[in-house]
């Protein structure tokens, strides 16, 4: 019969051991943890649906961890923010069925490039590679603040987004400590961290909802397109196409 | 061992202050300061890394709405281990699976690393299987308090707390899952050495 240890040697073992345990990498863990703290406390103050309020406290936590949990791995701060849009989590779309971004007066009045660009405070920005845009549409948003939307035309090398004549819509919005719009993103939306360049990012797959603030209230869109959200010099970019990630990354990285 | 209470509390109970008054950007500092800490927990409790993962969320997120009942005057670090440690069992039991044997030991030190220190070179290969596989039978509790003590360093007073026991009842609780840990080692090392056993 082999000896048992002492005790004391079996200390120094488990020290021992305990120095050369491998860990799998820690992830990042606060960012999903205060998104759904910031889920459920946006539920609570300022219902985007007002059927959530009513529901026990419970309930929308359990719902908020389902759509959570698609962010493993999200590395940005702590805050689910970019620039002038802000990511909420929401459990099911309770509300009317939204317009979809594409459709035209919704997207503000139409005017040329350069009367965009004559009507925003930031400089405007364009992807490389896709010629002009098909339209360009200014609208008003919260804090006075304009919003500028690039649409290009869908072409057999450039696919379109699915319900819509766009092969990709570009948003504009000036830097704002304010959110100027809210995402909202279901369960079944897939929200990753990535990076545009030098830039953290988000990458937004999936079905979800875009609410712009506007001076009259609340304008909500559905989108059906992937998205990326970034901020770059002081600008907050919102890119939807129909390009999986790698590529639309690539396209976001000639904008400038 | 040294007890680290002490670390930083200035700062630390000024983040908890913030977050009980609702600010969730405070306490995703403390979130990313003890990030690590927990996820280790949760790991060696449910040996998957996804389950550590959802563990320590919901064990951070839970801690967040208890913040109320954390007392100024105790230490961040078991309070939350604890809470964390909890969730990563029940993730176990409703699991209900061992996935084999996750937890592994580096075989060799990464270059660029400091020297091994003198008990990791004296700490053999084949013991280290024979420890990590014995500690991989034991009950949940027996192993927590060995990880919390000997893997995560934590003093009698914090491994007290993250376990919810009297502080005079941890040296007595270890004491018995070391005893079970070497009675596990001896007999497996009986089991893989047959001949050896019979023979002497």
């Amino acid at each position: 019969m082999a000896d048992r240890m002492t005790r004391a040697d079996l200390e120094r073992s488990l020290i021992a051991l305990g120095s050369t345990l491998e860990y799998p990498p820690a992830p990042p863990i606060a960012p999903a943890v205060t998104a759904r703290l910031l889920a459920e406390r946006a539920g609570a103050r300022r219902p985007a649906f007002p059927g959530l309020a009513l529901w026990p406290r419970r309930r929308v936590l359990l719902l908020a961890v389902a759509g959570v949990l698609l962010l493993a791995g999200t590395a940005v701060a702590a805050r689910l923010a970019i620039g002038a849009i802000e990511i909420r989590l929401i459990p099911t779309p309770t509300a009317p069925s939204p317009t979809a971004v594409e459709s035209g007066p919704a997207l503000g009045e139409r005017v040329t490039l350069e009367q965009a660009r004559a009507r925003v405070a930031f400089p405007l920005v364009l992807p490389a590679g896709l010629g002009p845009p098909a339209e360009v549409h200014v609208a008003e948003s919260a804090f006075s603040a304009r919003v500028v939307v690039l649409v290009w035309r869908a072409d057999p090398s450039h696919p379109g987004i699915e319900g819509t004549p766009w092969s990709t819509i570009l948003m504009e919005l000036p830097g704002s400590t304010e959110p100027l719009a809210y995402k909202d993103i279901l369960a079944e939306t897939g929200l990753r961290a990535v990076r545009v360049g030098n830039h953290d990012a988000f990458w937004v797959s999936g079905p979800h909802q875009l609410t712009l603030i506007t001076p009259s209230g609340e304008e909500r869109f559905t989108v059906t397109g992937n998205v990326l959200l970034w901020e770059q010099d002081g600008t907050t970019l919102r890119l939807e196409t129909a390009l999986p990630k790698a590529q639309a990354i690539a396209l976001a990285e000639t904008i400038g | 061992m040294t007890d680290r209470v002490e670390g930083r509390p200035l700062e630390e109970a000024g983040l908890i202050e913030l977050a009980k008054d609702g600010d969730v950007q405070a306490y995703g500092e403390l979130v990313t300061r003890y990030r690590e800490l927990a996820f280790r927990t949760a790991f060696l409790i449910t040996r998957s890394a996804a389950d550590a993962e959802d563990a320590a969320q919901d064990g951070f997120v839970k801690a967040y709405y208890a913040l109320e009942r954390f007392r100024a005057r105790d230490s961040f670090r078991p309070w939350i281990l604890r809470i964390v440690s909890n969730e990563a069992k029940n993730r176990l039991r409703s699991a209900r699976r061992r996935e084999g044997l996750a937890l592994r030991a580096a075989q060799d030190h990464r270059s660029g690393d400091a020297a091994p220190s003198p008990e990791a070179v004296v700490l053999e290969v084949e013991t280290k299987e024979a420890l990590l596989h014995a500690l991989a039978g034991l009950k949940e509790n027996d192993r927590l308090i060995i990880a919390y003590r000997y893997f995560l360093e934590l003093s009698e007073a914090e491994t007290a707390r993250a376990l919810g026991i009297r502080p005079g009842t941890v040296k007595s609780r270890l004491s018995r899952a070391l005893d079970r840990l070497r009675d596990r080692l001896t007999t497996e090392r009986d089991a893989r050495e047959p001949l050896e056993a019979t023979d002497g």
